[in-house]
């Protein structure tokens, strides 16, 4: 799930990513994995959350840290932590929804965030540098999650 | 002399930001200030020297909660400057539109944004730890009004598919398959909200609100009608500026609308609710009477309520619409460009939006106006707090608070229209 708006700066850093991971990952059916952007109502991520095994989450972050900075989150099955703030522009962040997903017990058993830190959300779709080169970092980090997920899933099946 | 203060630096649950103030002295309110400090946005400005034809795409994006409110303002509007009428099942379909707008934009205020308001949670995961079915319920409804936009508009948020003279693109009946059979459902869990609401508990707030809304001769109004009030206002939308004006207070950065002669008035659901009800449909009223709810309601409070009733007269309407529907044989009428004013008010999910342009020959937009419903219930959310506040003088700093911010909720204030935020001060001087 790659969260952005792709003319908001490094707010697009989410759906790159996304893109990237699709490239490398043809070998999927469709069923196996749902490609999914979220640049608008980021409410609908409950409803797509709510029918699958595992979600894995890639969206810019605001934060004092370095721009580029990689926070990896596991909140299959603990809470998002408040100090993290995503980006949205319409009310509900994804850390918001998977805490109101988690109270309506419909969060899927693995979630894993991915948030990139930056405090660019100007005007236009260029990305920062560091925020940039973050993406093949974060590419490789999923693709061993979905390595690992797919055994986690064929083990019990 | 005493003094206090009470400070919220940030009211959640609105649309924007902004803040707010309650002064008191010696226990009396000396001053309220509703104050939208978000920049001014500068639509009406951008909008002139633009196509006619691009006002319903850039109007939209003034609200990701109501843009289908600011592509129908807009579009009557210019339609109005053309001289034109749209008529049939493109009228139809406008109006199903617009159903699924109020569906969705209330669907998450009654259930996401005021109802932790009333069972005393922080927030709608606390209370979707209690009440999981309740909040399931509320969801599900707000996603068929998701899905209906996103079917007749192209997509939920900055819709793409509105257009002067109708449409770009229409559905086929077939395409309307799956979303009926939602909105059945989205019906009957409506009239279960308007059960729901009727049970919660309200503050006692009873006000002699000028009520103004569309009022329309055969149907609950939507995207046409006079604008009436409560306390006999009649005129057509385009003597809308004779009648209200707009001023401009330091402390605010959207303009405070007041009707001539009055002061504040009171738009939104429980104003159309109050000025329309006869024009509900049967299942409507059916619910508002099983939960002695008729009009006139004058408790903002119970605007959720009005609210509800809403959402299952839009599902019955949207089902009526589709049950009915002939795909028309174009998509949109013909019409001529030409210059002149053009006006247009409809209602949005929280009151009369109100649109004027000027088009010049060459189909260049002159001069833009627009008047959102939240800019002009700003008064009155002062006028409802200073009254609700002196009322209420005994409840702990605490309690108080938390009323004033469930009492602007009322509302479903969007400051983002407006101008984005909100907190509140509520502080006590003593002189």
């Amino acid at each position: 799930m790659g969260i952005g708006n792709g003319f908001r700066g490094d707010d697009s850093v989410g759906i790159l990513v996304l893109d990237r991971v699709m490239e490398n990952v043809r070998d999927l059916r469709e069923d196996q994995i749902i490609p999914v952007r979220l640049d608008g109502d980021q409410s609908i991520a409950l409803d797509l959350m709510r029918s699958v095994e595992a979600v894995i989450i890639v969206d810019a972050a605001r934060s004092n840290v370095p721009a580029g900075t990689i926070f990896r989150i596991d909140a299959g099955d603990r809470p998002v932590p408040g100090g993290i703030k995503f980006s949205s522009t319409h009310g509900y962040d994804i850390g918001y929804l998977i805490e109101l997903a988690r109270a309506l017990k419909t969060l899927p058993k693995h979630v894993i965030i991915y948030g990139i830190a930056t405090n660019n959300f100007g005007h236009g779709s260029n990305l920062t540098a560091e925020v940039r080169e973050s993406i093949d970092a974060v590419v490789m980090k999923i693709l061993k999650d979905i390595e690992l997920l797919q055994k986690s899933w064929l083990s019990v099946h | 002399m005493k003094s206090s203060s009470i400070k919220v630096d940030y009211l959640a649950r609105v649309e924007g930001e902004g803040s707010l103030l309650v002064k008191m002295r010696n226990g009396l309110v000396d001053d309220v200030k509703f104050k939208i400090f978000e920049p001014p946005r500068f639509f009406e400005a951008f909008l002139r020297g633009r196509k006619y034809s691009e006002a319903p795409d850039i109007t939209a994006r003034i609200c990701g909660i109501c843009p289908i409110a600011y592509q129908m303002s807009s579009v009557h509007a210019m339609e109005n400057a053309f001289g034109v009428k749209v008529e049939g099942q493109i009228r139809e379909m406008r109006r199903l539109l617009y159903c699924g707008e109020w569906i969705e934009s209330h669907a998450l205020h009654i259930y996401m944004l005021h109802a932790p308001d009333f069972l005393g949670y922080e927030d709608a995961i606390q209370l979707a730890k209690d009440h999981a079915e309740t909040v399931q319920r509320g969801l599900r409804i707000k996603k068929t009004g998701n899905d209906l936009v996103a079917l007749l508009a192209g997509r939920e948020i900055h819709p793409i598919n509105v257009k002067v003279g109708g449409f770009y693109k229409l559905p086929s009946k077939e395409d309307f398959t799956e979303v009926l059979a939602k909105l059945k459902q989205a019906r009957d869990e409506s009239y279960e909200t308007v059960l729901w609401t009727a049970t919660l508990p309200f503050p006692a707030l009873d006000h002699d609100y000028e009520f103004v809304s569309l009022s329309h001769p055969t149907e609950y109004p939507m995207n046409e009608g006079r604008l009436v009030s409560s306390n006999g206002l009649d005129i057509d939308v385009r003597e809308y500026e004779l009648m209200f004006h707009e001023t401009h207070v330091p402390y605010s950065n959207a303009l405070q609308s007041t009707l001539k002669g009055r002061e504040s008035y009171l738009v939104g659901p429980l104003a159309r609710y109050n000025i329309n009800f006869d024009k509900l449909s049967p299942l409507a009223k059916k619910a508002a009477e099983e939960i002695h709810a008729k009009p006139p309601l004058k408790n903002q409070f119970k605007s959720i309520i009005a609210r509800a009733i809403e959402v299952l007269f839009a599902c019955e309407e949207a089902i009526r619409i589709i049950e009915n529907y002939e795909p028309p044989e174009k998509p949109d009428i013909e019409y001529e460009v030409g210059p002149g004013f053009g006006f247009g008010c409809t209602e949005a999910p929280r009151g009369i939006l109100y649109h004027r342009y000027l088009v010049g020959e060459n189909g260049l937009i002159r001069d833009a106006k627009i008047v959102p419903p939240t800019a002009q219930n700003q008064k009155m959310i002062e006028t409802d707090l200073r009254e609700f506040v002196k009322a209420n003088g005994s409840l702990s700093k605490q309690d108080l608070t938390l009323r004033c911010e469930q009492l602007v909720r009322n509302f479903d204030p969007c400051i983002s229209c407006a101008t984005h935020f909100l907190s509140l001060e509520v502080e006590e001087i003593t002189s």
